[in-house]
């Protein structure tokens, strides 16, 4: 046992959690062996478990993901039984995901609900992928699978009963985004002049709405896992929504992340070409360049209203997270000139 | 920047210089990622102090470039007057606006790097 898992909150409710695991995994009985907490995810805590599982379908020794909200979270995320449904669906849809595999919502076993998923291999770290040229095997098929990947995301439409927490699509997505972010900004108290400047962009520059689809709103390097071969998992799903799919491709392409290599325009990863031919292959569609450019915009907006948002979570005193600060203060003043720097008054569609 | 800012941002720079070479190569993993962490913030708390100020009358001045016949507001003032102006649309595509908030958001960026 690790010294982490001995102090840890999973300890405290080890019984509670056998307990629920060997019932919802059909088990004889299951020994929690293990449990460590995994990095990433601000917003969610994960826990990488060791499971012993005596009889049942899964018996043997499993190593298990067990997923639950952070001490303090988003507004905008889903919950915790709602990723659950979106993870279900996605793997119906043939996503490349970690399966599914117990909801809890009883408070009794944790205080709070969870999940417990597949573990994948490999890693989702983006400066090993920056760094090592072999992680996630060529990386124009990786960029070209990822691009097919989102299209089978996207081929996830309304309605849908399994999906009814999501409500009904926005008419204008574009124009229901500059919306939400301006009243962030204002509930934050913040006043940015250089974000207010591209969202007015945004909310006159907004392209016609197209027929809603599941999106995924976190789809970006960093929010996947890659192994030697490939890809091995599409993650954090918290985000998802009705939307335009090219607000996805937008997100994924933004120059926010791409990290150590901008050159890559695909995530930093990859050709935008070869990204794009994997969505076109998968979704049968064209791919709107003018509006993923419009949406990488939104992008850099969308990510400085988050790092805002998230600093903020350590100003009130919510939550003590350095990592949180540090973002609130790091990213807006980057983002700011980016969004500058995409919105020059020559790109501006005005009537004089 | 006063004597005792110039001292507080001397300390903060020497702290962060001594946990870059001394501690930060011993390290590996999420350890790694945790101390480069507090050096970032070691970092940006020093240069907002050495800044002490500048940035505020940086924006003031070039925001008051940009609205002349508004130079009694102060940055809160102005800077709610200019939000408000652009929502509305009336600073669409303003080449003074924008030269100031680019000069500005250059000034912003330099305080983080």
């Amino acid at each position: 046992m690790t010294v982490e898992f001995a102090d840890n909150s999973l300890a405290k409710n080890k019984h509670a959690l056998e307990t629920f695991l060997t019932e919802a995994s059909g088990a004889e009985a299951v020994t929690l062996e293990d449990a460590g907490a995994l990095t990433g995810g601000a917003i969610q805590e994960n826990w990488l478990l060791d499971l012993r599982v005596h009889g049942g379908p899964r018996a043997g020794h499993q190593q298990v993901v067990l997923r639950t909200d952070a001490a303090s979270g988003v507004a905008v995320s889903r919950s915790r039984a709602e990723e659950f449904a979106l993870l279900k669906t996605a793997l119906g849809a043939g996503v490349t995901v970690p399966e599914p595999l117990w909801l809890c919502e009883d408070p009794r076993v944790l205080g709070k609900t969870f999940y417990v998923m597949a573990r994948a291999e490999g890693t989702a770290a983006p400066h090993r992928l920056m760094k090592e040229a072999d992680l996630g095997g060529q990386r124009e098929r990786l960029a070209e699978r990822l691009g097919a990947e989102l299209a089978k995301i996207h081929g996830i439409r309304p309605p849908r009963t399994d999906l009814g927490f999501l409500g009904t699509p926005a008419a204008q997505p574009a124009l229901a985004a500059v919306a939400r972010y301006r009243d962030y900004l204002d509930r934050l108290e913040v006043r940015s002049l250089a974000l207010e400047w591209g969202l007015r962009w945004c909310e006159s520059h907004a392209p016609p709405s197209r027929d809603p689809v599941l999106v995924h709103q976190d789809f970006r390097t960093g929010n996947y896992m890659v192994d030697r071969q490939g890809l091995t998992a599409i993650l954090d799903w918290e985000f998802c929504d009705w939307g335009d799919p090219m607000s996805d491709l937008g997100w994924f392409c933004a120059k926010c992340w791409r990290y150590a290599r901008p050159e890559l325009e695909a995530g930093g990863i990859g050709s935008r070409e070869a990204f794009y031919r994997g969505y076109e292959n998968g979704s049968g569609e064209t791919v709107d360049r003018q509006a993923v450019a419009y949406w990488e915009v939104m992008a850099h907006i969308r990510w400085a209203v988050i790092a805002l948002q998230q600093g903020e979570r350590t100003q009130s005193g919510a939550e003590d997270s350095l990592e949180l600060a540090l973002t609130g203060r790091l990213y807006p003043p980057l983002l700011e000139s980016e969004i500058l720097r995409c919105t020059a008054p020559s790109s501006w569609r005005v009537t004089l | 920047m006063s004597d005792r800012e110039a001292d507080v941002a001397r300390l903060l720079a020497l702290a962060g210089q001594e946990i870059t070479e001394s501690v930060m190569p011993q390290l590996t993993g999420d350890a790694r990622y945790r101390i480069r962490l507090v050096i970032n913030a070691l970092k940006l708390a020093g240069a907002s102090i050495a800044d002490a100020g500048e940035l505020g009358r940086l924006r003031l001045a070039q925001l008051r470039s940009v609205m002349p016949t508004e130079s009694t507001l102060d940055l809160d003032a102005l800077e709610a007057r200019l939000q408000t102006s652009l929502r509305a649309g009336d600073l669409d595509a303003d080449e003074a606006l924008y030269q100031a908030l680019v000069i500005i958001a250059e000034a912003r960026e330099l305080l983080v790097k």
